[in-house]
């Protein structure tokens, strides 16, 4: 399974000893801290263990409203456990309102709505990633063939 | 659900969950199989973007 992901980030240098302490959040968690939080929570995600991680997605969710990250991951989660419908809702609000991963929160609602036969909601979605920049979700999109 | 399998590499499941198939009970199984390889699949190619995403400036837009 580990081969599923991508691990160019865990391989980035640490933190240096003397990082003001400017960089950690009001919450105490450093967006470092966050990362890894993150990287805990995709890989919980891919190794079924999705529930465990919800509270990661949760807290991603809470520090960072304008990041459509931690909506993602409790939309991956609640697909898994039969509730698309909050999950397609969840993505659409992040949709909206997020700055941040707001390309792969719609290549992963295109996706989900297409695997629901929901097509013709996918179609519109699909279409904008696939003008957009080349990125994983414009390539994810690509390898799920013609719009 | 033959979208959500397809992508992950499964093997059509069609005849399986058919509403005249005997094997009907295994579909809470192949759905749930299905999930996980197109989780598996999105991970592999988002998973490295999202987790970059929380260290993005507040103001950034992507």
């Amino acid at each position: 399974m580990l081969e599923a992901f991508n691990f160019a980030t865990i391989d980035a240098p640490p933190s240096c000893a003397g990082v003001p302490e400017e960089e950690a959040e009001a919450s105490g968690v450093s967006r470092d801290d966050l990362k890894l939080l993150c990287e805990i929570g995709v890989m919980a995600l891919a190794m079924e263990r999705g529930d465990e991680a919800l509270p990661i997605f949760r807290l991603i969710d809470s520090l960072q409203p304008h990041n459509a990250a931690g909506a993602i991951g409790i939309a991956m989660i609640e697909v898994a456990a039969g509730r698309e419908r909050d999950a397609f809702a969840r993505l659409r609000s992040a949709i909206a309102k997020c700055r941040i991963c707001v390309r792969e929160a719609k290549a992963i609602l295109a996706i989900f709505l297409m695997g629901f036969g929901r097509h013709a909601e996918a179609r519109p979605l699909r279409r904008e990633i696939l003008r957009g920049p080349d990125c994983g979700a414009r390539r994810l999109i690509q390898s799920y063939g013609p719009v | 659900m033959n979208a959500l399998n397809s992508i992950g590499g499964t093997q059509d499941t069609s005849a399986a969950t058919g509403a005249n198939s005997a094997a009907g009970s295994d579909f809470d199984a192949i759905f749930q199989e299905g999930v996980q390889n197109t989780a598996a699949v999105m991970l592999q190619m988002l998973g490295g973007d999202i987790i970059q995403s929380v260290m993005k400036d507040e103001q950034s837009v992507d």
